[in-house]
């Protein structure tokens, strides 16, 4: 699985909607304290075989996105 | 009952408002943006949603949305957070307390200077008052969108292409019009629009909102949890959640997205087309009562007309209107400049304020309540 680490949870929830509209399942997750030096903070899950169309959906939909880590 | 106070705050309202804050609080009401357990997402799915129907409505992107609990809290942020120290701001001879006190409390602490234009005239006569009155060190304009006295308008998308012009921080109360006017923060080049969810948007009482029109930040006025960067000392340097500090009102934004939707489905012209001729309506038949004086600062008509009973005080007719079911409010409307305008600045006026909800019979009801009143010259 891969996960794209997002600012804030606001962001995380534009960010699964973003992907939605490209018909990519993904799932809101808290992210593991590894994965953020600052804390507190939300990703999206989603399957990595979607990747490359999950990059193109963030990016279309202006969703600013940390980094995408591979689980 | 016939309710007439809606510039105070809408009521009735839609039956989906409460039906959605029952939901919300039975169904889905954890903590937004603190965990990403299912109550905690549906929470914050649902208020990301009341983001969007907002950012739709004006012009915005739905990060820029910050909520507040009422417009006073967002117009003392946006004054607040945004203002240049030492600086010039400049504000209209109509503005509500909630502009006049938080800019009266920057002058005495010694945060900035300003000056008052005026809002009367023509278009190019108000932005004229305005230059006249800007200065070099201006670095903010804070208005209202409609009076809350007497719906006089100002010239937004000009006063904004003005600031922008300038480098000026534009700030727009938009108390009375959102819901009713249309507005783009981007095109009328607003840097912050500040709005109620408890007015023309038909949502609860304990929400309201800024809308910015950038993500440009400024300082802080509440620091606190945001459930995210909880190791760091300081608030997130991005919006929204940079000036959201605590728990947000859930179920009252939950409520009020249900009430944005609903609103979509109405049409805002067609409201302010219904309101407006209740409002010539009420208009034409005060006018013709010689103990009735209807004050007016504008030859358009708008959702909120002034007036007053000859020897009777504003209170004792809104009163007298409230024995016989009625709810208008007196006074001052908390707009002490705007009723010096209107030369009400002694005893005040009485307000009515019409809703989409109210009916032509409201208005002719309210008339005869008046007529019987006049008629009658003491309390019953």
């Amino acid at each position: 699985m891969c996960v794209a680490s997002l600012r804030s949870m606001t962001h995380a929830v534009k960010a699964k909607k973003a992907l939605a509209d490209f018909l990519i399942d993904s799932e809101i997750v808290k992210l593991e304290p590894y994965m953020t030096e600052k804390g507190c903070a939300y990703g999206i899950k989603f399957d990595c075989v979607n990747l490359y169309q999950a990059e193109d959906a963030l990016k279309q939909k202006s969703v600013k996105y940390t980094e995408i880590i591979r689980l | 009952m016939i309710y007439l106070d809606n510039a105070a705050t809408t009521f009735p309202k839609p039956s989906c408002v409460a039906e959605e804050m029952t939901k919300c609080l039975k169904k889905y009401c954890g903590n937004p943006g603190r965990s990403s357990h299912k109550l905690s997402v549906a929470s914050s799915e649902k208020i990301y949603e009341a983001r969007v129907l907002l950012a739709e409505m004006f012009g915005a992107d739905a990060e820029n949305v910050v909520f507040t609990y009422n417009t006073t809290y967002a117009l003392n942020m946006a004054i607040k957070s945004n203002l240049r120290y030492s600086s010039h701001v400049l504000i209209s001879d109509i503005e509500h307390n909630s502009v006049i006190r938080p800019i009266a409390e920057c002058v005495k602490q010694r945060l900035c200077t300003y000056s008052v234009f005026e809002s009367g005239g023509s278009d190019d006569e108000i932005i004229k008052s305005i230059k006249k009155n800007m200065r070099n060190d201006t670095s903010m304009l804070v208005c209202t969108h409609v009076s809350n006295v007497g719906s006089r308008t100002l010239p937004i998308k000009k006063i904004g292409a003005l600031c922008k012009e300038r480098g000026i921080f534009f700030i727009v109360d938009g108390a009375q019009s959102a819901g009713i006017k249309s507005i783009s923060v981007k095109d009328m080049n607003i840097d912050a629009l500040c709005i109620p969810g408890h007015k023309g948007l038909y949502g609860p009482q304990g929400v309201g909102a800024i809308i910015y029109g950038s993500d440009k930040i400024g300082r802080t006025l509440i620091e606190g949890g945001t459930g995210i960067n909880s190791l760091e000392m300081t608030m997130p340097d991005f919006l929204p959640e940079r000036y959201e500090a605590g728990t947000l009102a859930t179920p009252c934004i939950a409520s009020l997205a249900e009430s944005l939707k609903w609103l979509k489905t109405v049409n805002t012209d067609k409201i302010r087309s219904h309101e407006e001729n209740l409002y010539t309506t009420l208009c034409d038949l005060l006018s013709e009562k010689d103990e009735i004086t209807v004050y007016k600062m504008n030859d358009y008509p708008g959702n909120t007309l002034m007036f007053n009973v000859k020897n009777l005080s504003s209170a004792t007719v809104a009163s007298e209107l409230d024995k016989r079911d009625i709810c208008v409010r007196s006074g001052f409307h908390c707009s002490p400049s705007a009723h010096k305008l209107l030369k009400t600045g002694d005893g005040g006026a009485v307000r009515v304020g019409i809703s989409v909800f109210n009916k032509p019979a409201d208005i002719y009801s309210l008339y005869e309540a008046l007529c019987d009143i006049i008629k009658n010259k003491r309390p019953r």
